[in-house]
């Protein structure tokens, strides 16, 4: 899954630092960004690159907290791994519970860096690859009439060509023109495979009236 | 007027006694006066020369004069009758001629213009002792008192030898009181003072003068005819003899041995012997008048300097003797030194404490007490200010005679001669050991106390200089394993491991750099003073507060003079002072928004040449009652805090000869500002 040049994009102060961690990551393997402090990151960010943030927590200006809720409230969740001078548990537990990745702390093991990277960077992929399929399942649903769409949420819900039909006041036959129009659409096979597209499109079963 | 001074005080002791042993006193007194003035008026009529019965020298006029000049004036009324008693009786028997009257008028007024001349203005019975009073004596006495009161003398002569009698009267009279008046007074004051410590030799010297001089006038004066004497050179025979005595007896001296001359010369003339009998004796008589007259001015004139010089030595020697006895029974220690540097007294104390004797002590002998480490900063200042001209003040140790070093402090300052020139310095030290001691102990527990508010400030920045030291050790730590992995990848990397190493040396020295800050801050030790660019060690202490600062997130501007003159001082205590500063600063804003909390630091020359570094931060100021009492010790508005941080850096700044104040910013905000005095304004 992991390219060879996934970014880690390193935002800290301290210039030495930087390019100690620019090497040790292109030794193992990823493409480096550096930024000297969070608001030169933030000019610069791209949110359609993958890759994942190494971020010092003592930043001048913006702190790294700062940055990470920023960028959760622009709705861009990158993966972070934290690093700090000092294990300072209130911070690290407020950086944990915002979603990074790994707080640790300097100087830095590099074994442990290079595994929370990767980590991160993995997720970053996976995130992206469901974002992407949700993504294209979205699409297709859209493309989904009003009553094709209904009757994907009463299929969803387990109920029987009849019983829809009943519970939309149609024929039998309608709802399997429907069905198999739906099917189409989503690009699925079988019943059960439609059922788990829906579920990861978030689509809600349809309440059923004569269930009992 | 001094003696008139005596006469009363003597007068007021008599006064002790019952009245009438006074009045008895007094009356003895006259009568003695009576018995002289007698026995003088019967000379001096035997005397007479004819044919107008001219007196060379009236004796009872100056009599009395000598006694009015001695005794207090209140008493005059009873001496006056009894020196004319004599006169009056002879006059009453030729049935008071008005020529007679006329002379006695004449006589009071002359002795009356004369003593009261001599007591205001020539300093009375004393008026031989001195140049300038025996000038004033001369013009009052001798001159103007017999020439006014010759008019009134002259009278019974008639208008066609008025004139003549006028000349008698003024020159018998004049020589009276050149030649016997001083001579009594002088005796009188030889009684006053007492004949004490004369010794044998002197006695004989002066028989010597006596017999000498009697025996040459009698032969010149008297023995020789006229023509015999007619050698001008023999009438200055005596002058050898008058100026022993002048040099070696002073004015009694030279006034006793005139007399002598005088009264030998007189008789001569009268008796018809001698240079001066050459026609009438009229004609020989004023001719002897001015040879006595000039032969004794000059001579009483340097009988008279010979005194005074003599009283000045003796006055300079009376003075010296006296400074002597006082400085050796001061308690303090004094010395004196030429105007060469080299030491020429010390007295007793000094003497005392070093055990050591004053030729030992001589030049500079004395260095050799002082303690070697304390040698050159002592010859140093007082070399200096010796230079200078200039007081100055030193402490050094010098040896006591038990071998213990002692602390002395020693002031010492120019001495200069009543003509202005500079002779040199007089300085005087005490032994301030145990006070000294007291100051060192207090001085050690200031620094402690200095070394602990450094450590406390320094311990509010650990988090921040842990930090700070992670920095480098994380990039050295990164740096390394990279190399490990890039070497381990491809082993021929070596360009890129030789920049990683060398970046790997760079970080090792700013972490380094990190500990030898802290390291210097955290050293117990004295103070060392050193010049110092103020801008290095503003930077170095914002090195050290920068992590904190960031994490307190506090932005820290600078404006630094580019040049700035060298300050005098201690690095690690100015240090301790700019960081106690700061980190006052940072505190006073930690409840401000963050994009607020700004610390500017500016460095700048004042007007007065001292540099001016200014720390202002953009808090909420200081109250104006809290404004001097921050200074104070134990005064605090942290919770946690001794409240000796801006006490200890005042006293730091004081102790380099600054100020150290604090000021709300007119923008908001409170400022503390720092002025030092620079080397060049320092004139040590």
């Amino acid at each position: 899954m992991i390219s060879d040049f996934d970014t880690v994009y390193v935002v800290d102060d301290d210039e030495g630092v930087r390019k100690a961690l620019t090497r040790l990551l292109r030794a193992a393997g990823f493409e480096v960004s550096c930024f000297a402090s969070a608001a030169e990151y933030l000019a610069q960010d791209d949110r359609t690159r993958a890759g994942c943030l190494l971020l010092d927590v003592a930043l001048p200006g913006i702190s790294g907290l700062d940055l990470q809720e920023a960028l959760a409230a622009t709705g861009h969740e990158r993966s972070i791994v934290f690093i700090s001078g000092h294990g300072d548990i209130p911070k690290t537990v407020q950086a944990m519970k915002a979603g990074a990745i790994d707080f640790l702390t300097k100087p830095l093991d590099d074994e442990k860096l290079i595994d929370a990277v990767r980590f991160a960077i993995e997720k970053d992929h996976r995130a992206r690859h469901i974002r992407a399929q949700r993504e294209s399942i979205e699409q297709r649903l859209a493309t989904l009439t009003q009553r094709e769409r209904e009757v994907l949420e009463h299929v969803v819900s387990g109920q029987l060509n009849k019983q829809i039909a009943a519970e939309l006041g149609t024929v039998e036959k309608t709802i399997k023109v429907h069905r198999g129009r739906v099917m189409a659409k989503m690009g699925v096979e079988s019943v059960a495979e439609l059922v788990r597209v829906a579920e990861q499109a978030g689509v809600k079963p349809a309440a059923s009236r004569s269930s009992n | 007027m001094q003696d008139a001074a005596i006469a009363i005080r003597d007068d007021s002791i008599v006064a002790v006694g019952s009245s009438s042993a006074r009045g008895l006193r007094l009356a003895i007194r006259a009568v003695l006066v009576l018995s002289v003035c007698y026995l003088s008026t019967e000379i001096g009529f035997a005397h007479k020369i004819p044919p107008h019965n001219i007196s060379a020298l009236w004796p009872t006029g100056a009599i009395l004069f000598s006694v009015l000049v001695v005794t207090p004036v209140r008493h005059w009324w009873v001496y006056i009758p009894a020196a004319y008693f004599t006169s009056i009786i002879n006059d009453a028997r030729a049935g008071f001629p008005i020529a007679a009257m006329w002379f006695i008028a004449a006589g009071v007024l002359e002795i009356l213009i004369a003593a009261f001349g001599v007591r205001r203005f020539a300093d009375g019975i004393k008026a031989f002792e001195a140049p300038q009073s025996l000038i004033a004596y001369l013009a009052i006495a001798v001159v103007f008192a017999p020439c006014v009161s010759a008019f009134l003398g002259a009278m019974p002569g008639g208008a066609e030898s008025y004139w003549f009698y006028w000349r008698v009267w003024v020159l018998s009279e004049a020589l009276a009181f050149l030649v016997l008046a001083p001579a009594i007074l002088t005796w009188i004051g030889v009684a006053r003072a007492g004949l004490r410590n004369i010794s044998l030799a002197r006695v004989i010297e002066a028989c010597l003068i006596v017999c000498g001089l009697v025996a040459i006038s009698i032969v010149v004066f008297t023995k020789l005819s006229a023509s015999e004497a007619n050698v001008p050179v023999l009438v200055y025979s005596p002058l050898p003899l008058l100026l022993w005595a002048a040099v070696r007896f002073g004015p009694v001296g030279v006034n006793t041995c005139l007399l002598i001359v005088a009264c030998v010369s007189i008789s001569g003339a009268v008796h018809g012997h001698g240079p001066f009998h050459t026609g009438t004796p009229a004609e020989g008589v004023p001719a002897m008048q001015l040879f006595l007259a000039t032969v004794s001015v000059p001579l009483m004139l340097l009988a008279a300097l010979f005194q005074e010089r003599h009283a000045k030595t003796n006055a300079l020697r009376e003075s010296e003797a006296r400074f002597r006895s006082m400085a050796d029974s001061a308690p303090v220690m004094i010395w004196m030194s030429d105007d060469q540097k080299q030491c020429e007294y010390f007295n007793k104390p000094w003497l005392d404490f070093t055990g050591r004797c004053m030729a030992e002590e001589l030049g500079d002998g004395w260095t050799a007490g002082v303690h070697p480490e304390d040698l050159d900063h002592c010859l140093k200042t007082y070399s200096t200010a010796f230079d200078a001209r200039k007081p100055f003040e030193m402490e050094y140790r010098l040896k006591r005679r038990d071998g213990e070093y002692r602390w002395i402090a020693d002031y010492g300052t120019p001495r200069y001669a009543p003509d202005g020139a500079f002779t040199g310095y007089i300085g005087s030290c005490i032994d301030v050991t145990d006070g000294k001691l007291g100051e060192l102990q207090l001085q050690e527990q200031r620094a402690e106390l200095t070394h602990l508010s450094r450590v406390a400030v320094l311990g509010e920045l650990t988090g921040a200089l842990a930090h700070e030291l992670n920095q480098p050790l994380t990039a050295i730590l990164s740096n390394a394993q990279a190399a490990q992995r890039f070497l381990s990848q491809r082993p021929d990397c070596l360009s890129e491991v030789h920049e990683i190493l060398n970046d790997i040396v760079a970080e090792d020295k700013r972490a380094g750099e990190v500990i030898r800050r802290l390291r210097a801050l955290l050293r117990k030790g004295e103070t060392q003073l050193q010049p110092l660019d103020i801008n290095e060690v503003i930077n170095d202490v914002l090195e050290l507060a920068r992590a904190d600062c960031v994490s307190r997130e506090v932005s820290l501007h600078c404006e630094l003079a580019p040049t700035l003159p060298l300050v005098l001082g201690d690095r690690v205590q100015l240090q301790q002072v700019l960081l106690n500063l700061v980190v006052n600063a940072c505190d006073a804003m930690s409840d401000c928004d963050p994009p607020d909390r700004r610390i500017s630091v500016t460095t700048a020359t004042d007007k007065d040449g001292s540099v001016r570094i200014t720390i202002s931060d953009c808090g909420h100021g200081i109250p104006v009652e809290q404004m001097e009492r921050l200074f104070e010790p134990f005064y605090t508005t942290k919770a946690q805090g001794l409240g000796l941080g801006l006490t200890i850096c005042r006293s730091i700044v004081a102790a380099h000869g600054g100020k150290l104040w604090a000021e709300n910013s007119p923008g908001g905000g409170a400022k503390f500002c720092m002025s030092l005095p620079t080397r060049r304004g320092d004139a040590r």
